[in-house]
C-alpha cells in the first residue's frame, strides 16, 4: 500500500477548498495571495507560509493525488495538463505542454536538474541588467533546493533509451553526463508524465505545498485568477472564477480575494496572459513579449532489439557537446531523450492507415531522440508574443526564424547520426515529408535532411520548457519586473515563476524556478517580516 | 484527385465559400445519416451526424490497427467514436470552437465537394476515397487543411491508442500495475 500524503494531510484538517464544490461565492483574505501551485507558486508557499505569513494559494488545476495517479494517458491528459495537452502555438506548429494541476508542471514533469548555467547567468546580467543573480550569488539557492528536494545523480543504471544516447555518442567521439533528479525512493517505473504513481518524485504537490498548509496555510484549486485588480500602483483584488467539475469552464461562482501582497506564478504564457488580461500597465509593451519555448525536434529509430521507452526513468543521460561551443552564429542545442507512451507516439507519427499501423507494431523497439534547442540568445531569436484570444485564454504566437530552422536541420542531422552510430536500422526524422519507414543508413539520411523542407506544420515540433513573458531586470523598458521580481508599475505584485526569465535557461528549467522562487520569495519574506525567514538556512 | 494547382484554386476558393455556405445553410448543413451505438448516449459533444463522420474516418486512420472483421471491428470502432467525443470534451471551450468548424467543414455539402471532391456525402465514400482526402488534407498548401488533417489525425490516434484494447497488437504491457496489486 501506497502512503497518499495528500489524503493524509487533507484528513489532518488542511485548510483546502475545492471550486467546484463551491455553492455560494466567497471572499478570502491573506497576508500573500499565491496564483499558481507548481515549481515557483510550491517554493513560495513553503518559505511564506513558515515565515509566518498567511499564505493563500489559488490554483486553476484540480487537487490530484497518488491514488488518482494510475499510469494511463488517457485520464493524464486532460486531467493534469494544460488544455488537455494540446495547447499549440498560434499557428499550430508547435505542440506545447505545460501541467495544470496542485503541484503545477511538476506534477507530469520527468525529474531531470540541471543549476542554471553560468552563461546564462552571466548573458543576463550583461545583456539585460538582471542584479544578484551571479553564478556566486546562486549557488546558495541552488543547494538549498537540491537538498529540499533531494536532487542527486540518477544511481540507477541508464534505461535502454538513454543507453542508446549514450552508446552512440561515445562511438562518435562525444561526451555525455548522468543526469540528477529529484526523487526519492525512485521505483524506476517511467510514468513521471502522468503523475508519480509512489511520491517518489518530489514534486511540489508531496513536498513544499504540504509544508505550506502543515504551516497553515490556504489552498483554494480549481479556481481561476481572471484579473487582477489595479488601484494607481497597488494592486487591490483578485477576482476568481471558480470552475465546474470538468475543471473547464466557470461554474457561475465568484472569489473575490483580498490580501496585502500578491505573487504570480501561473508559468510562463499563462502568467503574463493574467497581466494582459487586468490591464495591467505596459507602457513598454514588455508584458508577454520574449517568451521562450526551449523548442524541441525529434528523430525516431527502429533498433535491432527491444528498447521498451515506456519503461524506466524517462530521463538519465544528456550531451551538452552542441551547445558547448560558442555558437555565436549558430542555435545550439541540448541532447536527450523522451519516454514514449503510445498516445504520443502515435500522434507524433503523422502518418495513418497501413503505414502507421506497421511503425506502432515496432513500438517496443522505437527508440526517440529530442534536441531542445537553445532560444532567446541570439538577434533572430527573440522568443514569442503572448496574446489574448477573444474569450481572454492566452494564445502564444512564436515565429519560427531561419536562425531556428537551421539549428532544427543539424539537429535532426545529429541525432540521426548518433542513432546509427548505437546501431539503429532506421531513422525517421518526426517530419511530414521524410519517407514513411525513413533512412537506412548515416550516409542516406545526410544527403535526404537537407533536403527537407524547413516548413512550419511539416516538421514536428514540441515543447514542454516555456519560459519567459514576464522579464527581470533593471530597464523598464526592456522588462516586466526588477530584479527581485516586483512588477515595474504595482509596489505589492511579484512575478516568481518561469515567466521571469529574460531568456530560456538552455537547459530543463525546474531547478532554475525553484532556485529563483526561494531566493525572491526569501526576501520578500524579509521585507514584510524584518526577519530572515528560518526556512532559509542553506 | 485533382493536381496539386488545382487543389490550391479550389482550396482557396472553398475557404472563403465556407461563410457563405454556413448561411445558406444553416448551421445544421445538409443530411447526413445518424450514428448510434450502445455508447452513444453517453456523448457529451458529438452529434449523430458528427459521430457518423467520425465512424467513416476512424477506420481509414486505424487501417491495420483495428480487428479486421466483425464483430470485433464494429465494437472497436464505437469505442474510437466514443473516445474521439472524450477527447473533444475535454478540450477548453476556445479549441472546441476550432474543432467544431473543422466539422462544418466537413459538414457542409459546398465545401465537402469544393475542397474534398466529395460529391455524394460521407456515406457514400469509399475507403479508397476518403485516404485520398486524408492524404491531400495533409499535403495540402493550405495551412488550415493541414492543421485540420492533424486534428483529426490527433483526437483518432489519442481515442484508440488511450484505449488499453490497442496495446497488445503494438506489444505494450501496459502499466505495471501488477506492482500495485492491480488497478482498482
Ligand atoms: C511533460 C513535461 C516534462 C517536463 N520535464 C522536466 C524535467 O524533467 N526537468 C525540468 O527541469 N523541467 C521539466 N519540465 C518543465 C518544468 O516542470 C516547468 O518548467 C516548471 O514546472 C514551470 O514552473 P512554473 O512555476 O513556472 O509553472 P508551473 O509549474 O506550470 O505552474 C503554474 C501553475 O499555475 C496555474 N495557473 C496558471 N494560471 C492560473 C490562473 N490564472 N489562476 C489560477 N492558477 C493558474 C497552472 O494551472 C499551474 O498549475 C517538464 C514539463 C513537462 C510538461
Amino acid at each position: 500500500m501506497i502512503i497518499d500524503p495528500i489524503k493524509q494531510g487533507l484528513a489532518s484538517g488542511w485548510d483546502h477548498r475545492d471550486g467546484a464544490l463551491l455553492t455560494e461565492d466567497l471572499t478570502l483574505e491573506a497576508d500573500v495571495a499565491i496564483i499558481g501551485s507548481g515549481a515557483g507558486g510550491g517554493v513560495s508557499a513553503e518559505i511564506l507560509s513558515q515565515a509566518g505569513l498567511k499564505v493563500l494559494i489559488i490554483e486553476e488545476g484540480p487537487l490530484k493525488s497518488s491514488t488518482d495517479f494510475k499510469m494511463m494517458e488517457k485520464d493524464a491528459y486532460p486531467a493534469l495538463y494544460q488544455e488537455s495537452a494540446g495547447r499549440q502555438t498560434a499557428d499550430k506548429a508547435i505542440s506545447i505542454f505545460q501541467g495544470r494541476a496542485v503541484g503545477g508542471t511538476t506534477v507530469v514533469n520527468w525529474t531531470t536538474s540541471f543549476r542554471t548555467p553560468d552563461r546564462t547567468l552571466d548573458y543576463w546580467k550583461e545583456n539585460f541588467a538582471v542584479e544578484g543573480f551571479s553564478a556566486q550569488e546562486m549557488l546558495p539557492w541552488f543547494l538549498k533546493m537540491e537538498q529540499r528536494l533531494n536532487i542527486d545523480t540518477w544511481k540507477a543504471p541508464p534505461n535502454e533509451n538513454n543507453s542508446i544516447l549514450q552508446r552512440g555518442l561515445t562511438k562518435l567521439g562525444i561526451p555525455s553526463h548522468t543526469i540528477r533528479r529529484n526523487v526519492l525512493g525512485c521505483w524506476n517505473l517511467g510514468y513521471c508524465g502522468m503523475g508519480c504513481p509512489t511520491n517518489a518524485k518530489q514534486s511540489m504537490l508531496v513536498t513544499t505545498l504540504p509544508a505550506a498548509l502543515n504551516s497553515g496555510a490556504t489552498l483554494i484549486s480549481r479556481c481561476r485568477v481572471e484579473k487582477i485588480q489595479f488601484k494607481s500602483d497597488q494592486v487591490v483584488g483578485l477576482d476568481c472564477l471558480a470552475l465546474d467539475a470538468s475543471g473547464n469552464r466557470p461554474s457561475g461562482t465568484k472569489v473575490t480575494v483580498k490580501a496585502k501582497h500578491y505573487v504570480l506564478a501561473g508559468g510562463a504564457i499563462n502568467s503574463p496572459a493574467l497581466l494582459l488580461r487586468s490591464k495591467a500597465a505596459d507602457p513598454n509593451k514588455t508584458i508577454g513579449a520574449r517568451t521562450f519555448l526551449h523548442p524541441v525536434n525529434a528523430v525516431a529509430a527502429e533498433m535491432p532489439k527491444r528498447v521498451e521507452a515506456y519503461s524506466g526513468a524517462p530521463q538519465s543521460i544528456y550531451s551538452d557537446y552542441f551547445q558547448q561551443q560558442d555558437h555565436a552564429q549558430e542555435m545550439g542545442f541540448k541532447l536527450e531523450v523522451p519516454p514514449l507512451h503510445p498516445v504520443l507516439i502515435s500522434i507524433i507519427l503523422g502518418e495513418f492507415g497501413e503505414h502507421h499501423a506497421s511503425l506502432m507494431q515496432r513500438y517496443p523497439r522505437v527508440h526517440a531522440m529530442i534536441a531542445l534547442l537553445r532560444d532567446g540568445f541570439h538577434e533572430q531569436s527573440q522568443g514569442g508574443q503572448v496574446k489574448l484570444r477573444d474569450d481572454g485564454s492566452p494564445l502564444l504566437d512564436y515565429p519560427i526564424t531561419d536562425y531556428l530552422w537551421d539549428g532544427f536541420r543539424r539537429a535532426w542531422k545529429s541525432m540521426a547520426e548518433t542513432q546509427f552510430a548505437a546501431g539503429a536500422h532506421r531513422v525517421i526524422p518526426m517530419h511530414l515529408d521524410s519517407p514513411v519507414m525513413g533512412y537506412s543508413s548515416w550516409q542516406e539520411a545526410r544527403r535526404e535532411i537537407d533536403e527537407l523542407p524547413l516548413q512550419a506544420l511539416r516538421a514536428r515540433l514540441l515543447s514542454a520548457h516555456v519560459m519567459g513573458g514576464c522579464a527581470m531586470g533593471e530597464d523598464p523598458k526592456r522588462s516586466v519586473v526588477n530584479s527581485q521580481g516586483r512588477f515595474h508599475h504595482a509596489d505589492n505584485l511579484w512575478v516568481f515563476d518561469g515567466s521571469a526569465f529574460p531568456t530560456s535557461i538552455s537547459a530543463n528549467p525546474q531547478l532554475s524556478i525553484y532556485g529563483l522562487a526561494a531566493k525572491q520569495a526569501s526576501g520578500l519574506a524579509q521585507r514584510l517580516t524584518g526577519t530572515i525567514p528560518v526556512s532559509q538556512s542553506a | 484527385m485533382l493536381s496539386r494547382r488545382q487543389l490550391l484554386k479550389t482550396g482557396i476558393a472553398g475557404v472563403c465559400m465556407l461563410g457563405a455556405a454556413r448561411l445558406a445553410y444553416g448551421p445544421f448543413g445538409e443530411n447526413v445519416s445518424a450514428y448510434s451505438s450502445a455508447l452513444s448516449d453517453q456523448f457529451q459533444w458529438l452529434t449523430p451526424q458528427r459521430a457518423n463522420i467520425v465512424s467513416r474516418f476512424a477506420p481509414v486512420m486505424l487501417q491495420g490497427a483495428i480487428p479486421a472483421n466483425n464483430p470485433a471491428r464494429q465494437q472497436t470502432l464505437d469505442e474510437v467514436v466514443y473516445g474521439f467525443d472524450l477527447a473533444v470534451s475535454g478540450l477548453t471551450p476556445a479549441i472546441q470552437k476550432e474543432v467544431d468548424q473543422l466539422f462544418m467543414l466537413l459538414e457542409l455539402a459546398p465545401s465537402r465537394r469544393l475542397l474534398f471532391q466529395v460529391w455524394d456525402g460521407w456515406d457514400h465514400a469509399t475507403d479508397q476515397q476518403l485516404a485520398d482526402f486524408l492524404n491531400a488534407m495533409k499535403n495540402h498548401p493550405i495551412g488550415l487543411l493541414q492543421t485540420a488533417y492533424a486534428a483529426l489525425h490527433k483526437l483518432t490516434m489519442a481515442a484508440w491508442y488511450g484505449n488499453p484494447k490497442s496495446w497488445e497488437r503494438i506489444g505494450y504491457p501496459g502499466p505495471p500495475h501488477h506492482l500495485f496489486g492491480g488497478v482498482s
